[in-house]
């Protein structure tokens, strides 16, 4: 669907959703996904020509952001409407689920025309505000998501770079016999410090991730204890495998049992 | 151990940082033990280790010659 950008500019700046966005992803909670392709965000399930996808619930700037665009785009449909209820044949045209900046843009200059040729010079200056007042908007509006899309991408970096960190400083204490089992298999197993009994540490999650093991290497039960979740995986590991060597009791009594 | 370098590594959302110190130095020396009293604020627990497999023993103080010292995060059950 082609945009119409009055600057001539091939990226369109009107930014439209569809869906209201629930309460659970304004506070950055919800899991939707939304998808900007030519400037346009809306719901992943609806635009296919996707050249960036961004998962909001990380953060809720990008939620408050749509929410704010949503906003503003049912209250220029609104007004539109109210507008074209007086224009004949165009009042006729039911408000589209999903408006884009081409169309928002034609009925602008459908009324401008109109005001010009009615020589109603005060309603066509005011449309003309109207329509670079949302321009201007708009731009602003497609900044901000642009900054925060870039701020993101910096943070996945950043996460990135510390996970490999962490790697690295576990894989650095880890017997070789340790090493080996974790890098081929995910996991690795220590020797309690006082009981001198085996836990297997698994990687990958930290929801119940030690295998209290019995002699024959079964698991018994599971203990679940972790620092807070912005810790990289590997200093998770470490953590863990630091505690239930050095100091056991302290660590049995900190983490929660769980069924094998 | 004078004149050598000692280190703190500390588990944080980096990955993990490293402060090392001469003990030789009271200017760094310092520096490391502020660091050190103020994760132990926080929540963290002090180990001096010595070889892969972690022999070592909890610190509650700052040990200026303790060679290795890693800095674990507060855990909580889960």
């Amino acid at each position: 669907m082609p945009f119409y950008s009055p600057t001539g500019s091939t990226v369109p700046t009107w930014v439209t959703v569809t869906t209201p966005l629930t309460t659970a992803v304004w506070f950055g909670l919800g899991t939707t996904s939304t998808t900007t392709a030519n400037n346009y965000i809306g719901p992943i399930s609806t635009v296919t020509a996707t050249t960036v996808t961004q998962t909001a619930y990380s953060n809720g700037l990008l939620a408050q952001q749509l929410w704010a665009a949503n906003s503003q785009q049912q209250y220029a449909q609104q007004q539109y409407q109210n507008c074209l209820g007086g224009l004949g044949s165009l009042g006729a045209l039911a408000a589209p689920a999903l408006i884009t900046h081409q169309e928002q843009a034609q009925r602008d200059q459908e009324l401008y025309r109109r005001a010009l040729a009615e020589h109603d010079d005060q309603e066509a200056g005011r449309l003309l505000r109207q329509i670079e007042a949302r321009e201007l908007a708009a731009a602003d509006r497609q900044r901000l998501v642009e900054q925060q899309m870039q701020q993101n991408r910096e943070d996945q970096q950043r996460r990135a770079a510390a996970t490999d960190r962490a790697r690295e400083l576990l894989l650095e204490h880890l017997t070789p016999q340790q090493r080996e089992t974790y890098v081929k298999n995910g996991w690795f197993v220590v020797e309690g410090g006082r009981t001198k009994t085996k836990y297997r540490i698994r990687g990958g999650t930290l929801v119940a991730n030690i295998d209290v093991l019995d002699k024959r290497d079964r698991s018994m039960h599971r203990l679940c204890g972790h620092a807070q979740s912005h810790i990289p995986m590997g200093d998770q590991l470490l953590s863990q495998k630091i505690m239930l060597e050095l100091a056991e009791d302290d660590f049995l009594r900190i983490a929660n049992r769980h069924a094998a | 151990m004078h004149g050598t370098f000692n280190t703190m590594q500390i588990m944080d959302r980096t990955g993990h940082t490293s402060i090392t110190w001469d003990p030789d130095k009271a200017v760094e020396v310092g520096v490391a033990r502020d660091t050190f009293d103020k994760l132990i604020k926080e929540g963290y627990r002090a180990f001096k280790v010595e070889g892969q497999d972690n022999q070592g023993e909890r610190m509650t103080a700052f040990d200026s010659k303790a060679g290795k010292i890693m800095m674990v995060p507060h855990l909580v059950g889960g």
